[in-house]
């Protein structure tokens, strides 16, 4: 089982004449948090969603588990195991809490015709999508509103609800941004414990002190390219990441 | 007041018809945001299939199934062959073709069946009701017993079960759904089907309530619809149907009454003018 969970090869992604993903290349080994850095439009989010299937590559190829994924439909890329969450907070606002990771781990079912009567509030369904809410925190919360909540509970909310898809691979795009310090570090330890329990992680972040500390690898975008790929001290002391990416070689050090 | 009583049921029965009707639109809207005006054709095409099959087999429970399959199948055609490729435009690009449709099935109609009104002479097998000098007819009674079944039914499946909770994701957002691993697409599919069929139970009870069908008897639904999921909040079902049941009741009650010489179909744009002066989100619409 050396190969890697996901191989991404070649990978383009043009709009018109803008190339946002522009010929990369790279593996998720499994089991790692990969993160996936870069400055604002250096192609991240787009990288995701050609993962996820929410575009399709104008060139090149992603296999996951050996497995061509490129041009497969979103929700059946979800249904291999492959969970996400996005980098603006998009609950199901006018379902609750728990319906919402609920609506996540009916998964099972809707790849066939759907169970029209199979009540999604059977015990073993709700047993799980609570725990997962435990996990990340929220149980309390479970019959609350989604809309309601604050930022920092609707990125947990998220990653809940991506957890209930992820049976392998689950993709965090700054599930970090906009929140306070302690919130931060509990999402570290979530996402830590997380990859304890045999996930491999995918994130994109902005918060280089974070991406430093928490991820095993490092790849670094800059206009749709890679620019640098390795380990955290590896990548802080390229030359050419430090200067597209963090400035000058003295703020690197301060970063 | 046996009058008075009478009146109030029989726009409660109008009214639940106009529930009926509104139903598919506004299910189709919550997932969409399409304008689906040609839902009154597949209510048109119901009425004709219907009759058809009861002529045919004599058995109204048969014209109402077969009616329901072939409107399913029409709404769904609807959705993947006109709405579906018409998504990426502007709104108002399949609201033309929506209107397109409803006005080809009239004609489509006047060519197959004729311009003449065609008669439904079915007894539905529901009992008259005597009160106290109040009659129910077994036709109102039917409307009251299937509409309420019908709402019954679309409140359990949306409620209780996974094929309701995917529904109301991918109403809120298809992509996330399809993140989540749910085939919006079939699910919009779904929703097609469960709205068409509705209309085809409504447009049998409309051609054996007035015991007429005709090629333009969707028209007045179509526009009277789209008020009335104004009036209850785009989107929003159960203001469909509190907004249906109120016009209902207030057309009879004002042609029963009130001595005005204002077309009764007025009154759900009156009321439409009023909402959007008002409460721009309808009864029950959230903003």
């Amino acid at each position: 089982m050396n190969r890697p969970l996901l191989e991404i090869t070649g990978l383009s992604k043009h709009f018109g004449g803008l190339r946002a993903v522009d010929g990369v290349s790279f593996d998720i080994r499994r089991g790692e948090i990969l993160g996936l850095l870069g400055p604002n439009g250096a192609g991240k989010t787009v990288c995701f969603n050609l993962i996820s299937g929410v575009y399709k590559p104008t060139a090149g190829q992603i296999s996951f588990d050996g497995q061509r994924t490129d041009g497969l439909a979103p929700h059946v890329i979800a249904g291999l195991g492959i969970g996400r969450t996005f980098q603006i907070v998009k609950p199901f606002a006018h379902l609750t809490v728990l319906e919402n990771v609920l609506a996540a781990r009916g998964i099972a079912h809707y790849r066939h015709l759907p169970k029209i009567w199979s009540s999604w509030k059977t015990s073993a369904e709700r047993r799980e999508a609570l725990s997962l809410l435990e996990r990340v925190g929220l149980s309390e919360l479970a019959d609350r509103l989604a809309g309601l909540l604050p930022l920092g509970n609707l990125r947990r909310l998220e990653i809940a609800r991506a957890l209930a898809v992820a049976r392998t691979l689950l993709l965090l795009d700054e599930s970090f941004s906009g929140l306070r310090h302690e919130e931060i570090t509990q999402i570290e330890a979530l996402i830590r414990s997380i990859r304890a329990d045999g996930l491999t992680v995918l994130l994109i972040e902005h918060n280089m002190r974070v991406a430093m500390g928490l991820c095993d690898r490092l790849i670094v975008l800059d206009h749709g390219r890679k620019l640098a790929e390795g380990r955290p001290a590896e990548v802080r002391a390229s030359e050419a990441v430090i200067e597209a990416y963090l400035g000058r070689k003295g703020s690197a050090h301060a970063a | 007041m046996a009058l008075f009583l009478e009146q109030l049921l029989n726009g409660l029965a109008t009214g639940s018809i106009y529930a009926l009707v509104t139903l598919g639109l506004a299910l189709v809207y919550g997932i969409m945001r399409i304008l689906h005006v040609a839902h009154a054709a597949v209510y048109t095409i119901g009425a004709y299939v219907g009759l058809l099959f009861f002529n045919l087999t004599g058995s109204l429970l048969l014209a109402v199934l077969g009616s329901m399959a072939v409107c399913a199948l029409v709404g769904v055609a609807i959705e993947r062959f006109v709405y579906f490729p018409l998504l990426k435009y502007p709104p108002f690009v399949p609201l033309i073709a929506s209107i397109a449709i409803l006005l080809s099935v009239e004609e489509l109609c006047r060519l197959i069946a004729g311009p003449q009104i065609l008669t439904f002479n079915a007894k539905l097998p529901f009992p008259d009701f005597h009160l106290s000098g109040v009659t129910v007819t077994s036709t109102i009674t039917a409307v009251y017993c299937i509409t309420a079944a019908v709402l019954l039914l679309l409140w359990f499946i949306t409620t209780k079960t996974e094929l309701g909770l995917a529904m109301r994701a991918a109403s809120q957002d298809m992509a996330v759904a399809d993140a989540m691993g749910i085939n919006s697409h079939l699910i919009v599919s779904v929703t097609f089907v469960i709205g068409s069929a509705i209309a085809a139970v409504a447009g049998i009870l409309v051609g054996i309530y007035f015991n007429q069908v005709y090629p333009t008897m969707g028209a007045i639904p179509a526009y009277k619809t789209l008020a009335l999921i104004v009036v209850g909040g785009l989107g929003s079902v159960p203001g469909a149907v509190v907004a249906s049941l109120l016009l209902g009741m207030a057309e009879t009650l004002l042609i029963g009454y009130a001595n005005i010489p204002l077309p009764r179909d007025a009154l759900a744009f009156i009321a439409m003018i009023g909402v959007l002066m008002w409460r721009s989100q309808g009864l029950l619409g959230s903003r």
